[in-house]
């Protein structure tokens, strides 16, 4: 991890109880470029980053900086050029991925799927995205695509908690939907954050200041810390991080 | 031995990688099959009532020559078990090489699933198709035999072992294929023409004692002729091929998958390659609306 204007920032990872996981994820030398020649981009150069379990990490980046594809190799779904990837615990899918279904199965059919994958129960997690995602149960043996698509983003998120990854990854979109899902999952998320990890990459900071304990910033292909949560942010943003409420409703020691 | 941090790795704890390895494979295979499956045929049975159209058409054809030509049997072997047993295996190399050379769509269908790999998917594509072609051929030999048209299969289980090859040969082709079709697109279109020609020269129709001298060194190494022996002797007692090699298609067989593994894994960063963003769009996210 490259130092912006000040030392690498200090992580309590012992501040949780009960953290999911047995390590953190941990890139080394990580290189990538996307696209094939003449056109190849070169997107993470040389990045070294270690995500610790039991953090919710924001990651920011400018449009084309590279979250995508970082997110993309935190979840295992692409390759780096060069460099290793080390996970230290379970990681869910990218969540804000539309297409984690098959839209020509059902639900039902593509809960099973992935519950197989990863070794869950089919018929708990059938339960449980019925729950979770106010699923009836006239909808669960359509196939997706006749479905309108609120239902697919339901599911797949639904799933993703159910599932009970250590550590959840994902883009710009948290959580997308009608209001009282996104409630429920809001909800759902906070209850985890005390156990369980979260790597979130955005190009807005405001969006996700709340939600993260800690800010890197995804830069020229390397991922930068500037000391502390707030000068990090600032670094960013250009403005200093204003207090609002901790959605957790924990004190936070690095209020201003 | 030691880990990463230093701590001493035993014995027990590189099983249980292997084990944990070989279980996530055996899941990431059995669901991408399943679900494989489900695209085929539990929603839209389109495609395999396409696929037995072909076969149907094809056989049809070939038997109508047979039958207008006023040769109901071939040294002995009645011809529509003859014609029926060469074309089955030769659709099944058809179509699952066909099937398996398609590296940008298999990753496609599992974009954002880690768990899923390119090779998974190519892999129970060949499984899904070798297995629909083997469930496909008993039943119609069984009814061929009770419609007192074929006599009992000879050694079923030898030509179940000859299927499997296929099978794996046909994975192997379609693997090595793929890569091809990667750089050189048009050249599906070369090969799937390259194999009507293969089709009629490789023994569906004939045996080897018929086969032109002059044609004989070309047909002793092609391996689909070799298949098309085996099958023969494996389906009618009255046959026993002269040529027909195990060896041999076992050694081809086994250069083929090797070749293909590691094409597949040379081209894999081209298959894979995209430029495309997790999320459709970059919207702004309102964290107030969570």
């Amino acid at each position: 991890m490259q130092e912006g204007r000040s030392s690498v920032v200090t992580l309590d990872q012992d501040r949780k109880p009960r953290v999911r996981g047995s390590g953190a994820i941990e890139l080394h030398g990580i290189t990538k470029t996307i696209g094939l020649r003449p056109r190849e981009t070169l997107v993470l150069n040389g990045l070294d980053a270690i995500f610790p379990r039991g953090r919710a990490i924001g990651v920011l980046g400018a449009p084309g900086a590279g979250k995508t594809t970082l997110i993309q190799l935190l979840t295992g779904n692409l390759r780096p050029d060069a460099g290793r990837v080390i996970h230290g615990m379970s990681v869910s899918w990218p969540m804000s991925a539309r297409d984690i279904f098959r839209k020509e199965m059902s639900i039902r059919a593509n809960v099973r799927l992935l519950s197989t994958l990863y070794g869950a129960w089919a018929p708990d997690m059938i339960d449980a995205v019925k729950e979770i995602g106010k699923i009836r149960r006239q909808d669960l043996d359509m196939p997706i695509g006749e479905l309108a698509p609120d239902f697919m983003i339901r599911a797949s998120t639904s799933l993703c908690y159910a599932l009970d990854f250590d550590c959840y990854i994902t883009d710009d979109m948290l959580c997308l939907g009608a209001r009282p899902f996104r409630d429920t999952i809001k909800e759902l998320m906070l209850a985890r954050q005390k156990t369980h990890s979260f790597i979130i990459a955005s190009k807005s900071a405001p969006a996700i200041r709340d939600l993260c304990d800690d800010f890197y910033i995804l830069e020229d292909g390397v991922i930068k810390t500037f000391g502390d949560r707030r000068a990090t942010f600032k670094a960013f943003t250009g403005v200093a991080l204003t207090a609002r409420l901790d959605p957790r409703g924990e004190a936070r020691d690095d209020e201003f | 031995m030691q880990d990463r941090t230093g701590n001493s790795v035993g014995r027990a704890d590189l099983d249980d990688v292997f084990t944990e390895a070989a279980k996530n494979q055996y899941r990431a295979l059995f669901s991408t099959v399943m679900a494989e499956y489900s695209s085929r045929v539990s929603k839209r049975s389109l495609g395999v009532i396409e696929e037995l159209f072909s076969l149907g058409i094809m056989t049809g054809g070939m038997l109508l020559l047979r039958v207008l030509a006023g040769a109901p049997t071939h040294h002995g072997m009645p011809i529509i078990p003859f014609v029926v047993s060469g074309l089955v295996l030769f659709w099944m190399l058809r179509t699952t090489m066909f099937r398996v050379a398609t590296f940008k769509s298999a990753k496609a269908a599992f974009k954002n699933n880690p768990r899923v790999t390119a090779l998974d998917v190519l892999a129970s594509r060949a499984i899904l198709n070798t297995a629909f072609y083997v469930v496909l051929a008993y039943p119609i030999f069984g009814l061929m035999y009770l419609f007192g048209v074929s006599p009992p299969v000879h050694d079923p289980w030898a030509m179940f072992l000859l299927m499997l090859l296929m099978g794996v040969w046909a994975f192997s082709l379609g693997l090595c294929f793929g890569a091809l079709f990667l750089y050189v697109p048009f050249a599906r279109t070369v090969v799937q023409g390259m194999m009507m020609a293969v089709m009629w020269t490789s023994g569906i129709l004939f045996i080897w004692p018929e086969a032109p001298y002059m044609f004989r060194g070309a047909l002793y190494y092609n391996p689909v002729f070799h298949f098309m022996e085996l099958m023969r002797t494996v389906y009618f007692s009255s046959y026993i091929t002269a040529m027909g090699s195990w060896y041999y298609i076992g050694i081809v067989v086994s250069v083929t998958l090797a070749f293909g593994l590691m094409l597949e894994r040379v081209v894999r960063r081209r298959a894979e390659s995209t430029v495309q963003r997790v999320a459709a769009t970059e919207e702004s996210f309102d964290g107030e609306g969570l």
